[in-house]
């Protein structure tokens, strides 16, 4: 049987990255930080507080498994396509069977360790009477079934898609519809027949999702209705198994290079129209653009690429309306409608900025067309502005938009502040400011890092989780970090917090935020400046040797000084 | 349409240099080696991949760089593209330091690495214009510069195709159309010829000869020996990261050939034949190998119508008559041990 020695290898070659073991540490520390966190600031009971922090590190927990599919296996296939390596192994005697369980094993045995690093951390509430053994067994079940579904969802999308980006934006879709979908519909059912549902639909409609599964956990909601839990485990059970089967049917017969028809042909010029314009415009476009900077024209091709961000405001657009017809007035009253919608917008901006900058030199590198480029007399300098030029082009008109939007809601907020002479709105004007200021500094600084993370990475989704987390997670946990070590150095000193911290606390995010976002933009564009040239150069996973001779020899740059 | 005509003969299309300070080459730059390292050497943390180098190529010089996996081919090439940084020792180009003049550099070389990626969404035209404008040539004198190159390398009628549908030949040829947009005096090429079918490679070898009758000078590195040996007129024989010869091609093969062998086919009686030979002092062995007369000269410059002469004057009919000549694959595998790093 062919099976085991294709997993066994896997496994064998997984087991010897250092990621795995570095990564499972960390997973630990991060589990033991967000409990320490939940301990500082829950001053309760220990047995409610080992309550709140089960339940809350298993969502952590829960959206770690449900989403690790989209930065573990859903490039995993579509790789071996793109470099054509995946046909060498259709023509030994290997299955499709054998190649997807040999993939799931070699990727998911990371996620596995992940998990199994928390599930100490996880268990002190057990220790503390908080939660039962039966509880705390459920739970286990479930994640490790959501992250097996997730896995399977990943594999079974990259089989289908060649493109990294695609494949994990469609992980991420695949995901959400089948965790939310049922209980979106159940949603959207209610509020256009303006009533509550039966908990019969509640059942119907949500047992697909795990996440229904993890509502049932709990001793008292399990013991209501024991069915509920196991048909949402089974359910998604079987889903795993049908993405696997599909995946492994599929993996055989997708390697090939079939040429398009006619039709295919045709339908594919079109789209490549419909994104590039015509012949003409695309010719006057490349004119003008190669003479400004032909880096630039590389990545400006496509229009629709510059109209997609647009959508988040067009959804925007539509919560306002939709929130203007069913509360009328009421809406317009609510501050959070205003925070929310600044906040979402310039999340899901920054999200696509990181990952646009992500995705731009890593596989340049890999194929060597990055070094075709620094061969020419094209300096780093060139590079860098071409590449900023074009990401200026795609999201400058969202930015400014988005600019002028939270203007326009902190000028509303303060003219309702000076009618009513609330002081809480002013904190939440100085807080928009604050947001505002950090949406600019944080773009620039998730260009440049994701700059440096795409042509340090060896795949796209690595360069953009790395990107997203080290700008957009990063200062939370320092902020959140500080934030603990003033409760506990003022408790150690008798000191009690009374309230009224929150400007304190606002301009220490604030200050954290900036500041790092700063430090990085710094450091990135400053190793870009030095290092792309040589890194350009040198082929994914022999930087080692790079390292050392930049040690040994200091600047390998051979840039021209003028 | 050769290169040459596009680049200079037809006053319309001149090409304008892009090295705005140095135009044209005075005498002085001209009588310079196209190429000139001396004691170049490349550390790596635990190898040396190249120990104090010292090699010249001359101008219009078609040079074959030869070497085992590891020898130092690519670290050589790569240093004189000015993506490396020697460890110690100096390159110049056109009489240009790799690293104190990089850019300079840069724009009279043209560099093909073993293994180089293609935009496969981008057509010929837009691709080779890209890299056009790369180089800073004036938007106006691109598309003429472009149809050129395109039409010596043989992919006029592919300029509208997308890169990704075509063949690994004609993407190859893609590359050396890059390669030559800005019209350099040096071209660096990697291993052009890998992955190729033969007919491309005849292909490829044919527009690297007409290359250099225009006047370029090309260092090509190459596994396939029997290619080189037609092509080039200087090799350099390069082992562990040292060279071990540097020079024509004849001269390697004369100074590796250790006896003078003439193969005599005779249509009778061979024995005889040999015993003929054998009395002749210009030859110090004669023996019967594979149905032919194996005739050892005495030297190397001893004359060869000796043998004809006696075997008609015998009345030996003769079949054949050839001196053998070493191989550069023979060459290179007596003077090389087959060590790599």
């Amino acid at each position: 049987m062919s099976l085991f020695p294709i997993v066994a290898r896997e496994l064998r070659v997984a087991s010897r990255r250092r990621s795995l073991y570095t990564g499972r540490t960390v997973f630990a520390l991060a589990a033991i930080f967000i409990s320490g966190l939940i301990m500082s600031f829950n001053q309760a009971a220990p047995v409610t507080m080992g309550s709140s922090l089960f339940y809350t590190l298993s969502s952590f927990a829960f959206v770690y498994c449900a989403m690790e599919g989209i930065w573990i296996t859903s490039d995993c296939v579509g790789e071996e396509k793109r470099e054509g390596t995946l046909g060498l192994l259709f023509l030994t005697d290997l299955s499709g069977y054998d190649v997807v369980f040999g993939k799931l094993a070699a990727t998911s045995l990371r996620s596995i360790c992940g998990l199994l690093a928390i599930l100490p951390v996880l268990a002190i509430p057990l220790l503390l009477g908080s939660v039962t053994g039966k509880e705390f067994g459920r739970l286990i079940l479930l994640l490790i079934n959501t992250m097996l579904l997730s896995l399977s969802v990943g594999i079974c999308i990259s089989v289908y898609c060649t493109k990294a980006v695609k494949s994990a934006v469609s992980t991420f879709a695949m995901m959400i519809v089948l965790l939310g979908a049922g209980p979106i519909c159940l949603f959207l059912i209610g509020m256009v027949t303006k009533n509550s549902p039966s908990p019969i639909n509640v059942d119907t409609y949500s047992v697909h999702s795990a996440i229904y599964g993890m509502s049932m956990v709990a001793d008292r909601a399990y013991l209501a209705e024991p069915w509920s839990y196991w048909k949402s485990l089974i359910t998604n059970h079987v889903f795993m198994w049908i993405f696997i089967v599909t995946a492994s049917l599929a993996v055989s017969k997708c390697w090939q290079d079939r040429p398009f028809s006619g039709a295919q042909l045709k339908r594919k010029e079109k789209l490549l129209r419909a994104d590039r314009g015509s012949k003409r415009y695309e010719t006057r476009l490349r004119e003008r653009l190669l003479s400004r900077n032909p880096v630039m024209w590389l990545h400006c091709r496509s229009r629709l690429k510059k109209l997609y961000p647009w959508l988040i405001f067009a959804l925007g657009g539509v919560y306002w309306i939709w929130g203007s017809i069913r509360f009328g007035s009421i809406f317009y009253n609510e501050t959070a409608n205003f925070i929310g919608t600044a906040y979402f917008s310039s999340l899901i901006l920054k999200f696509w900025i990181g990952a646009e900058s992500s995705q731009r030199l890593t596989d340049d590198r890999r194929n060597g067309s990055l070094e075709l480029l620094f061969s020419t007399p094209l300096r780093v300098k060139d590079v860098l502005s071409g590449h900023w030029k074009a990401i200026l082009d795609q999201f400058i008109g969202p930015l400014i938009f988005l600019c002028v939007l939270t203007l326009f809601f902190a000028f509303l907020l303060l003219i309702e502040s000076r009618r009513l002479g609330g002081s809480q709105t002013t904190y939440v004007v100085i807080m928009l400011m604050a947001h505002l200021i950090l949406l600019i500094v944080d773009s620039f600084a998730l260009f440049w890092c994701g700059l440096w993370n795409s042509v340090r990475a060896r795949h796209v989704n690595r360069a953009i989780g790395g990107t997203l987390f080290h700008v957009l997670i990063v200062p939370w946990i320092l902020f959140l970090g500080f934030i603990i070590f003033i409760i506990l150095a003022a408790r150690g000193r008798g000191f009690a917090l009374i309230g009224g911290e929150e400007y304190f606390m606002l301009s220490t995010w604030f200050a954290i935020g900036l500041g790092y976002s700063l430090w990085l933009i710094t450091s990135c564009r400053s190793k870009l400046n030095n290092q792309l040239r040589l890194l350009a150069s040198t082929r994914p996973g022999l930087e080692k040797d790079y390292k050392e001779n930049t040690l040994n020899q200091g600047s390998e740059s051979l840039e021209p000084t003028k | 349409m050769t290169l040459n005509e596009i680049f200079t003969m037809s006053p319309g299309t001149k090409h304008t240099p892009m090295i705005k300070a140095d135009p044209r080459p005075d005498k002085a730059v001209k009588d310079l080696p196209a190429v000139q390292t001396s004691l170049l050497t490349r550390q790596y943390s635990d190898m040396t991949a190249l120990n104090m180098l010292d090699l010249t190529v001359n101008r219009g010089d078609l040079f074959g760089f030869i070497g085992s996996n590891g020898a130092g081919k690519t670290t050589t090439l790569r240093i004189l593209a000015t993506f490396l940084k020697p460890s110690s020792g100096t390159a110049k180009v056109l009489g240009k330091d790799v690293v104190a003049e990089a850019d300079a550099v840069r724009h009279v070389i043209g560099y093909m690495p073993d293994f180089f990626g293609v935009y496969k969404d981008m057509e010929v035209t837009e691709y080779l214009d890209f890299f056009g404008a790369c180089y800073r040539i004036p938007s106006g004198q691109r598309e003429k510069t472009v149809g050129d190159v395109l039409e010596l390398v043989g992919l006029s009628e592919k300029k509208g195709a997308l890169i990704g549908t075509l063949s690994l030949g004609m993407q190859q040829r893609i590359g050396l159309a890059r390669v030559l947009i800005h019209d350099p005096e040096l071209l660096l090429l990697d291993e052009p010829a890998s992955g190729l079918d033969p007919r491309a490679r005849i292909e490829m070898m044919a527009i690297l000869q007409e290359l250099q009758r225009m006047g370029k000078t090309i260092i090509i590195s190459s596994h396939i020996l029997s290619e080189l040996q037609s092509l080039c007129n200087r090799v350099a024989i390069i082992e562990r990261g040292k060279l071990i010869y540097s020079g024509s091609v004849q001269g390697v093969k004369n100074q590796m050939e250790t006896s003078h062998i003439v193969w005599v086919k005779v249509g009778s009686d061979p024995d005889k034949a040999i015993g003929f030979l054998k009395t002749q002092s210009e030859v110090s062995e004669a023996e019967m190998v594979d149905g032919s007369i194996r005739v050892t000269m005495a030297s190397h410059d001893a004359d060869v119508s000796i043998i004809a002469e006696t075997l008609v004057r015998n009345g030996v009919p003769i079949h054949g008559l050839k001196e053998e000549e070493l191989g550069l694959e023979e060459v290179f595998m007596r003077m090389t041990k087959g060590e790599t790093q």
